[in-house]
Order: structure tokens, then C-alpha cells, then sequence
């Protein structure tokens, strides 16, 4: 598994020296205090689900290009011949790749801190529900990158990538909508379709409903992208 | 050593585009592989190299069955592609590093590779410098240092000398016969002349078939047998 360590360490180095990155982090930081003080002060309550709300639609568009040209740009340029001609395994890239990702997604999230400490300054907030929404975040964007690096790895061009994941994951957050889900005549066939709606989950968790149940949804979810991400880079030998 | 290439067949879905491939080599020299664009060159030194695996056949290591996939065969095998793709953001000495990490080398050993390696191709000064600010035959030295991290027994070289101008082609054909004392390496080449002035073996592939075999000295016309050949 040292692999994945040396490679997750390069993809955030990459992220490091890349000036993209800051720019994408100071854009996220501006648009999400924005969007959270723009009604922190009309509603005045002393939580943070609306910092969660606007840090996921942030998110839907973020990381699908963070994540574009995770193996897409390998392919382009032909560095995946050589990595995969040294002893790594597809399991080790796949894995070195998503960790060293989302540790610098982790940052961004973690840029949302001093929000919290002015929400924790200015009222009495539930901390374990910032905790709980803080968690939901972490597992959205995990699961967003894991679809995002599926999606990558099915084009040599980053930008088929991006097109893939962001039409991915808006599919994905449509079926999680009220107006979609009021619209479907049985309450269990709209249960169901709603339960693989990530944004839910989230939802579900940032109000204070944190279950196991959704935990495992995450973790399955991003299990499950990350195997097709490795099948399909095995694929290039049929 | 022997490295052996017995039957291999590949196909792509239903195209084959390497057929009943049989290539017996020993010891350390240079073998050149020739042919027209689309032969099968690349997919055969892909095969090697442990990218792609075989649909039938078999790879012998002193006559010992491998899998072109297993660890243990590719810590012996150095891979140098067409194109030479590379990290730009990283340095020189980075990228080796890098590499090195991932060949499993131990800190002092990459650190000693790196020296040695560096040296041998002639970017001990560079070390420190971006690749993105290289030139193309300084990045072509850095792909060449890497390919030889581990000390792989087995060299292959995918137009090594392509974009270079003529002094950094001399010198790298020069490099590529010096390796060759201690290592096999299969070299694949556009470049005829080039081709009879650094290989001791020669192989053409035409429609993913080997069409000539033969020793380097042994081939009188190779331009004309060439294009017999592949034609």
C-alpha cells in the first residue's frame, strides 16, 4: 500500500504548485461565505445547514472538474503507460489518486471553518449538528469524487470527463427533489429512487438524523466507483 | 538472460493485431524492432513492458513461465514510450524520485540511482529544474533516467530518439550502447540507418507478424528488404 501513499502524495503536490487550485479554493471560500451571510443575518439562527446547502450545489460544480483530468489527463498524455508499467496495481493508482484528492477537497471543506467559529461567536449553535453536517460534507464529496473519477477514467479528454460527472451528479440531485419526488405516484417506488439521491443523505445528516445507515450508503457508494474506476482502466486491455 | 516471447496473439475485441509472435533473445545487446505505422510495434513493446497482458502465448525468463503483470517482472523491466510523457510541475529529481518510490527502491537507493543515472544521461544539473522548462532532448534524458531506475535487466525503448536534433541523437545512441553492455535492450525505430548503426539484431513486424529475424551484419539491403517486406 505504499503506493498509494507516493501517489496520493504527488496528486496533492500536483494540487500544490497548481495556481487552478487556489483560484478554485479562494472562488469557493468567496462564493460560499457570500451565499451563507447573505441570510445568516435575516434569519438569525445559529446553525450552518445553509452553508451545507450552498457548500453542496458548490460542490456539483466543483468537483467534477477537480476530478476531470484525474485519468483522463493521464491517458492524454500517455503517463499511465508508464506507471502501469512499473509494479503498481490499477487498485493502488485508483486508490493514491481519490486520497490525494480528496485530502486537498478536505481543505476546501475545512476553509468553511472560520464561518463556523463566527456562527459559534454570535449564538449558541448545536455543535453536533455542525459535526454532523461537517461529516455529511466530507462523505458527499468523497462519493462526488468517487463518481467524478469513474467518469474520468472513461475518456482520454478531461473535458469528456467533466461533461460525464456534472450531468452524472445533476441526474443524481434531480431525483433527490421534492417537485420530482411528489410527482411519482407510489410513496415506495419515490422512497426508493430518492434513497440514491447523495444530496439526501446529506440533508439527512446535517439536521441532526445522522444514521449508520447513511454512513454505509456513502462508503458503498464510493466502494462501488471505485471498483468500476479500476475495471475500467483494466478494460484497456480487451 | 533469457527472455523469451513464445507464440503471443492479441487481440482487440475481435481485431488481432499481433499473431503467433515468437522472439528468442540473450544476453545483452540491442535489438531493434522495425516496422510500418500500425504493424504492431507499440502494442508488442506494450506487452512487454507489463501495460497490456497477452491474449495467448507465453513470456520466458530463463525458460521460467511469467506474468507480464506480476510485480517481480516489471521491477525488471524499464519502459521508455513514444512520446516520453512526463510531469511538467515536478523536477527533474523529483520525477525520479517518483519513480524510484514506485519501483519500491529504498531512500538511499533511489538517491544512489538518482546519482548514478543522472550522470549516465547527462542531467546532473538539472536535477533541480522543472522538466516543463526543459528542453525536448533534456526531458527525452529524464524519461531515458527513469526508464532505467531499478536497474532493469530489460530495456525498452520506444523511438528513443524521435524529436531530438543530431548532436543529442549521437549521444543518446551512444548512452543506448553503453547500456547494452549490461542490459538487453529492444529498441523500436522509424530510422533505418539508425536502426543498423546501434542494433545488433534486427526484427521487422508487418501486420503484427515477425517478417525477418536476423542478425544486423547478416542483412545486406535493409532499406530494399524492408519495404520487400512490409510492402
Amino acid at each position: 500500500m505504499k503506493n498509494v501513499i507516493w501517489i496520493a502524495k504527488k496528486e496533492w503536490f500536483g494540487y500544490l504548485v497548481n495556481p487552478l487550485s487556489y483560484i478554485f479554493s479562494g472562488l469557493f471560500l468567496l462564493i460560499s461565505s457570500w451565499l451563507f451571510f447573505q441570510d445568516f443575518f435575516v434569519v438569525k439562527q445559529a446553525e450552518t445547514r445553509a452553508l451545507w446547502t450552498v457548500m453542496t450545489f458548490l460542490f456539483s460544480l466543483f468537483i467534477p472538474a477537480i476530478s476531470m483530468g484525474l485519468i483522463a489527463e493521464e491517458k492524454r498524455s500517455g503517463s499511465w503507460e508508464v506507471l502501469f508499467s512499473l509494479p503498481i496495481s490499477e487498485v493502488e493508482f485508483v486508490l493514491g489518486k481519490f486520497f490525494g484528492s480528496l485530502a486537498y477537497i478536505f481543505s476546501i471543506i475545512m476553509m468553511g471553518f472560520p464561518i463556523i467559529l463566527t456562527v459559534g461567536y454570535l449564538g449558541d449553535p448545536e455543535w453536533g449538528l455542525i459535526f454532523g453536517g461537517g461529516l455529511g460534507m466530507l462523505f458527499l464529496a468523497a462519493s462526488y469524487l468517487a463518481s467524478g473519477l469513474f467518469g474520468s477514467s472513461l475518456s482520454n479528454q478531461p473535458i469528456g470527463g467533466f461533461v460525464f460527472t456534472t450531468l452524472f451528479l445533476f441526474l443524481n440531485n434531480f431525483i433527490g427533489q421534492d417537485f420530482f419526488l411528489s410527482k411519482i405516484s407510489s410513496p415506495k417506488i419515490a422512497d426508493f429512487i430518492g434513497y440514491f439521491s447523495l444530496n439526501l443523505h446529506s440533508l439527512k445528516m446535517s439536521s441532526g438524523m445522522m444514521a449508520l445507515n447513511d454512513l454505509m450508503f456513502y462508503i458503498s457508494w464510493i466502494v462501488i466507483f471505485l471498483i468500476l474506476t479500476v475495471m475500467s482502466l483494466k478494460l484497456r486491455d480487451k | 538472460m533469457k527472455f523469451n516471447l513464445i507464440k503471443i496473439n492479441k487481440f482487440f475485441g475481435e481485431k488481432q493485431v499481433l499473431r503467433d509472435i515468437n522472439i528468442k533473445l540473450d544476453g545483452n545487446r540491442v535489438v531493434g524492432l522495425l516496422g510500418p505505422n500500425g504493424a504492431g510495434k507499440t502494442t508488442l513493446m506494450r506487452i512487454i513492458c507489463g501495460f497490456y497482458g497477452t491474449s495467448e502465448g507465453a513470456i520466458l525468463i530463463n525458460n521460467r513461465k511469467v506474468n507480464s503483470k506480476d510485480k517481480k517482472y516489471k521491477q525488471m523491466i524499464g519502459y521508455l514510450p513514444e512520446n516520453n510523457p512526463l510531469y511538467g510541475y515536478l523536477t527533474s529529481g523529483e520525477y525520479l524520485q517518483y519513480i524510484g518510490n514506485l519501483k519500491g527502491l529504498t531512500n538511499s537507493e533511489i538517491s544512489r540511482q538518482i546519482r548514478k543515472w543522472s550522470l549516465e544521461c547527462g542531467i546532473g544539473e538539472y536535477l533541480d529544474q522543472k522538466i516543463e522548462i526543459l528542453s525536448k532532448g533534456y526531458r527525452q534524458r529524464v524519461g531515458l533516467a527513469a526508464s532505467l531506475m531499478g536497474n532493469p535487466k530489460i530495456l525498452i525503448l520506444d523511438e528513443p530518439t524521435s524529436g531530438l536534433d543530431p548532436k543529442q541523437i549521437i549521444e543518446v545512441r551512444k548512452l543506448i550502447k553503453k547500456l547494452a553492455k549490461e542490459k538487453l535492450v529492444l529498441l523500436s525505430t522509424h530510422i533505418l540507418p539508425e536502426a543498423r548503426a546501434i542494433c545488433d539484431r534486427l526484427l521487422i513486424i508487418s501486420k503484427g507478424s515477425i517478417v525477418l529475424d536476423k542478425e544486423t551484419l547478416k542483412i545486406r539491403s535493409l532499406e530494399r528488404k524492408f519495404i520487400d517486406l512490409t510492402s
